[in-house]
């Protein structure tokens, strides 16, 4: 059985190489590109969203690749993210494609996860079932340091490409701390290659908070790529949705870390009083925490027609006009092309470098 | 005391539990107002109002509520998280009330009580009318005796009052069923069908074209034997009960076809749609999707309507 999983942003990096080692065939799908879009284009229903459609093709590329079996996490709602594997099985199977699906239904739940490795690996106790899952949550929360650094270092760095060349290399030595103690070892290293880039210390970068639909957030080819624009025209990202931080949510392998879904709740009373699904409170509460912070602006995107988000963009929307914040909402589908993202971010880090200099924000 | 005015905006829920809302409030001793049928000018007001890509049956329901919140004291908003144990609305339905808020810079007082069996179980009654007791400062159980009364006794099954209540609504609707002439069964949303605005009159041109049109709310046992047909049970509530609406009507010999009427970017119907074209329609009865949204012309849908039933009357004869 050659299992795969769609890509969710880095999270592949995090669990192909220790499911390998525990036995599990693995083969991950190709890295998105358009082909993968255009094929999940094609078959979806219209208006689908785009996470749908993005999967969708990575599980044709994967199974015409000789995968046999996908693992697809579902879910009860209210987001349609529960019912993709559903409806994407109907899909493949229409195309003729021959094949095993599972399916978690409930990804809030430990022993579901842990159970589902299990059965699909060679680790036959749950206590090794739980130290395998909690590798895999730690090499994702390191893969989120690193990119927090990136996202620090990136629009300082003096000779442009160097951000993205420790990111690579850092992402690949995560990929090989294969054990806990090696992850221990790497991520400092990792730290240490960061700092060691040369930057513009007097730089004090226009800031931005990325907020939104987690998939298209943390999924640089369904965004677009958005952050590493943003670095390009100097502007630091202070993304608010983290992928490890949705696992402590549910999971708590980081003790220290504060459940952030609680913590948007807290914030977003007033505005949003009841979770609308998905990332909307997150997106509504940290809305507001990034003006307290003093983050000169958001940046809001979503897939086209995502509900929850579209939610919270009518409320961020409000929060923009009551409290004269800056938010771009930027809506992503097959249609989006580079050029109008490009130009929008432009007109967006102008408007917020010009209040800066007026002393509308808080520096 | 004067009588407290409770306006309910004509959109979307409405159009499933109006009735019992208003015997309920009526019982509680309040004046119930609700805003008069969708119209070019308050859909209008509704896209005005909205920021970005919301469905139709939302941007109507925000138009209702600016016709309404200058003329009542109380704007009644519920916010029906799920109806039953393995259930939800749409996301949108969830935020509703804080979409509203945040879609107008003054508002009357809104009501949101919150509606979740999910999570309340036997409770959830109680938990939807404290708040209500609370605005209208009355007894809770007072307010929850009232609820019981009008609306259900069990929250697990949806009460004959709320289907009664639905078809009085769609008087449109209610006509013989299998009169012998072409019967065409129609699904959607209730919030779409029985809004004859919204709908482009699709009742009315159906029956001008000499066809019947169909449509009712399926029942427990309809619900059950449609979601055991298909993978997986289906978890937004009315998403539920469009594909055991569309079960029924293809498996039933008098139905000569079926029209899915659904708004263009409705997140569940783009999934559930896929599910009745796929897996519900086994015998290949004629079905048409048609969705609309705010540029949908009501020359557009009769025009496909027309190639519809032309369509059937060839296959048939």
């Amino acid at each position: 059985m050659r299992l795969t999983v769609p890509h969710m942003g880095l999270l592949s990096t995090a669990y192909t190489r220790v499911l390998r080692q525990q036995g599990v065939d693995m083969q991950p799908p190709p890295a998105a590109t358009v082909k993968t879009l255009n094929l999940g284009v094609k078959h979806s229903p219209e208006f689908a969203c785009l996470p749908f459609k993005i999967n969708l093709g990575n599980m044709i590329e994967a199974l015409d690749n000789g995968a046999n079996a996908i693992l697809m996490p579902g879910g009860y709602g209210p987001c349609r993210f529960g019912y993709y594997g559903i409806i994407q099985e109907q899909i493949l199977r229409e195309l003729g494609y021959q094949f095993r699906m599972s399916t978690t239904d409930n990804p809030d739940r430990l022993s579901d996860m842990i159970d589902t490795i299990r059965e699909i690996s060679r680790i036959r106790n749950r206590f090794d079932g739980y130290r395998v899952f909690f590798l895999i949550l730690m090499r994702m929360a390191a893969l989120d340091r690193a990119t927090a650094l990136y996202h620090y270092y990136k629009p300082r760095e003096i000779n442009r490409g160097d951000t993205d060349l420790i990111l690579k290399e850092a992402i690949r030595m995560i990929d090989l701390a294969d054990s806990y103690t090696r992850l221990f070892r790497t991520v400092p290293e990792i730290k240490r290659m960061f700092r060691a880039i040369p930057i513009d210390k007097t730089l004090n970068p226009v800031t931005v908070g990325v907020l939104g639909e987690i998939f298209v957030v943390i999924e640089p080819f369904a965004n677009l790529d958005v952050e590493k624009k943003l670095g390009e025209m100097r502007v630091e990202v202070r993304r608010g949705v983290w992928l490890s931080d949705w696992l402590n949510d549910r999971f708590r392998f980081r003790p220290f870390r504060r459940n952030q879904t609680r913590y948007a709740k807290k914030l977003a009373r007033g505005y949003l009083n009841y979770p609308a699904g998905g990332e909307s409170m997150e997106t509504v509460g940290k809305t507001l925490l990034f003006q307290k912070k003093g983050v000169d602006g958001v940046l809001h995107i979503m897939p086209f027609t995502c509900m929850p988000e579209l939610v919270a963009s009518t409320i961020v929307t409000r929060i923009s006009k009551d409290r004269d914040y800056p938010v771009l909402s930027l809506t992503f589908d097959e249609h989006v092309s580079e050029a109008n993202i490009i130009t929008r971010l432009e007109a967006f880090v102008d408007l917020l470098e010009r209040r800066r200099d007026e002393g509308i924000s808080r520096h | 005391m004067k009588h407290l005015r409770i306006g309910i905006p004509r959109g979307l829920l409405f159009y499933s539990y109006a009735e019992s809302w208003k015997r309920f409030f009526q019982d509680l001793g309040c004046e119930t107002i609700s805003s008069p049928e969708t119209t070019a000018d308050i859909l209008k007001e509704g896209i005005r109002h909205t920021v970005s890509d919301l469905c139709l049956p939302v941007k109507s329901f925000l138009g209702h509520v600016a016709v309404l919140k200058d003329h009542v004291d109380l704007l009644f908003i519920p916010r029906h998280v799920s109806m039953e144990q393995e259930s939800y609305l749409c996301p949108k339905m969830i935020g509703l009330p804080d979409m509203t808020r945040a879609c107008f810079a003054s508002l009357p007082r809104v009501l949101d009580p919150l509606f979740h069996v999910k999570q309340f179980g036997d409770k959830a009654i109680d938990e939807f009318t404290r708040p209500v007791a609370e605005s209208l400062s009355l007894t809770p159980s007072r307010v929850a005796d009232a609820y019981r009364e009008h609306m259900d006794h069990t929250t697990e099954v949806p009460a004959e009052q709320h289907r009664r209540s639905e078809r009085l609504l769609a008087e449109e609707a209610v006509v013989p069923r299998f009169s012998g002439k072409m019967n065409i069964g129609i699904i959607g949303r209730p919030y779409l069908l029985f809004d004859r605005y919204l709908s482009k009159n699709l009742f009315h041109f159906t029956r001008k074209l000499g066809a019947n049109p169909l449509s009712f709310r399926p029942d427990e046992t309809e619900i059950r034997e449609a979601m055991a047909v298909i993978p997986k049970w289906v978890y937004w509530d009315m998403g539920k009960e469009v594909v055991a609406a569309a079960h029924v009507f293809f498996k039933d010999d008098r139905i000569d076809g079926v029209i899915n009427l659904c708004s263009a970017t409705c997140g569940p119907d783009s999934f559930t749609g896929d599910l009745i074209r796929k897996r519900l329609n086994q015998r290949n009865k004629p079905y048409m999707s048609l969705s609309l949204d705010e540029h949908t012309s009501d020359v557009g849908v009769q025009t496909r309507l027309e190639a519809f039933i032309d369509m059937i009357a060839k296959v048939t004869a």
